[in-house]
């Protein structure tokens, strides 16, 4: 009996002090650049494009720390998650994207609300595809602006994150680059015995432009505030 | 007469006193051990989605190393194991074994890049990494939630109606020492 007490006595001792590890206080705004390492242009951008978003309580976040201070990145982020409540308390429909500069690595978690359209594995690709090339260069502004455009347009359709999947997994991208590479040649070749006119290449499909288009005029309203939203730690995590 | 009267009032007050403290009490307890145990079912919900992953691991992985069947033997036996468990400790100690065997086996496929650069991979890991976060997390959502529970079950008064009405303590989900190490993700 004692045992057990002193058991659950030292169980809560392990949970206060994991709770009063250093999470910072809920932010003011969609982004949260405690880091300092995002350009004023990108920290509007995403404050005002995330504002666009929030009608049905959607909240994509983003948070930019210097360090995870001991925690591994998965428990920083579900803690960050839940003490400022992101996304609606019923839907649980937030989105947090955490980078540590320090640690160099990223995380994007998703509320339970969104898991069914941001599954891990399309986290994962997001930021091989979208932050890791820029990061690894030390852009994180880059890296999470586009990033950032890429959620958003997963959010905004969600066929967006399908495209992707399919994007380098044989089938339809690689015959379309084939495709792409002959005709190419065939310009280049055939160049000499006349023009080929007509071609007018329109970019790989996929959609990696998708993201624009956000920059429409900064209508009022501003932050309300976390909605209370809760994350079971779905998404996926990557260094770099 | 009067005083009988008065008596069966004093005495029925103290029943219905007594009443209202023990339905007081006794929902307290039911919401506390109803909320441990949707937290429970939350971990086993986790519990299950990594199960059905396996499936598909070991799908990937024998295509291309047929010969590490012992390795896949022990994550399908540690899978079966799990089934069979009945107590939480019992099923914490199943879940722990099968995350240190599906450890190894993650590791053992890091041997075979055949394997791990395909795009069907990565996204494997990525759901598997995944899934042993949520179990973390559900985990610890239950166990705060046992603990609670625990803790009220044990103060007065409610000590005196979880006797009478037999509200046992729950035990907790212990991370066995292979549950810990979740399986290592790796990437360059």
């Amino acid at each position: 009996m004692i045992k057990r007490f002193l058991q659950s006595l030292l169980f809560v001792c392990i949970l206060s002090v994991c709770v009063s590890a250093e999470i910072p206080s809920p932010g003011t705004n969609y982004a949260n650049d405690y880091a300092n390492v995002l350009s004023p242009t990108v920290e509007e951008h995403i404050n005002e494009t995330s504002r666009k978003y929030s009608g049905d309580g959607t909240q994509v976040v983003v948070v930019t720390v210097t360090s995870l201070d001991g925690m591994d990145i998965e428990t920083y982020a579900n803690r960050l998650f839940r003490s400022w409540g992101i996304g609606d308390k019923d839907k649980d429909n937030g989105l947090l994207i955490l980078l540590s500069t320090g640690d160099r690595e990223i995380r994007i978690e998703v509320g339970r609300g969104l898991e069914g359209t941001f599954n891990d594995a399309k986290c994962g690709r997001l930021m091989d595809i979208y932050a890791i090339p820029h990061l690894k260069e030390n852009d994180f502004d880059a890296g999470i602006k586009a990033l950032y455009d890429a959620v958003i347009a997963g959010i905004e359709d969600p066929v967006f994150l399908e495209e992707m999947e399919e994007e380098d997994e044989g089938g339809i991208g690689d015959i379309i680059t084939l495709i792409v590479v002959i005709i190419l040649y065939l310009i280049v070749i055939g160049g000499r015995g006349g023009r080929i006119g007509g071609f007018r290449f329109y970019g790989f499909p996929g959609g990696f432009g998708r993201g624009g288009g956000f920059g429409g005029g900064s209508s009022g309203g501003s932050f309300g505030g976390f909605g209370g939203g809760s994350s079971g730690g779905g998404g996926s995590s990557r260094g770099f | 007469m009067k005083k009988s009267v008065k008596i069966i009032i004093a005495v029925a007050l103290v029943v219905v006193i007594l009443i209202a403290l023990l339905a007081g009490t006794y929902n307290g307890l039911v919401n506390a051990q109803a909320n441990a145990e949707a937290a429970f079912s939350n971990v086993e919900t986790q519990l299950q989605r990594r199960f059905d992953l396996v499936p598909n691991l070991v799908e990937t992985v024998k295509g291309a190393a047929a010969h590490e069947q012992n390795i896949i033997n022990s994550v399908t036996e540690a899978r079966a194991k799990y089934v069979g468990a009945g107590s939480v400790s019992e099923k914490a100690q199943a879940a722990g074994e099968f995350s240190s065997a599906l450890s190894r086996l993650m590791v053992v496929v890091e041997n075979y890049p055949t394997i791990t650069s395909t795009q069907s991979y990565i996204a494997l890991q990525d759901e598997l990494a995944g899934t042993e976060n949520r179990i973390n997390i559900a985990r610890q959502d239950y166990n705060a939630a046992a603990t609670e529970y625990n803790k009220k079950i044990r103060t007065f008064p409610n000590v005196i109606f979880a006797g009478m009405f037999g509200f046992e303590q729950m035990s907790l989900f212990e991370a066995t020492s292979g549950a810990e190490t979740a399986p290592q993700v790796s990437f360059q």
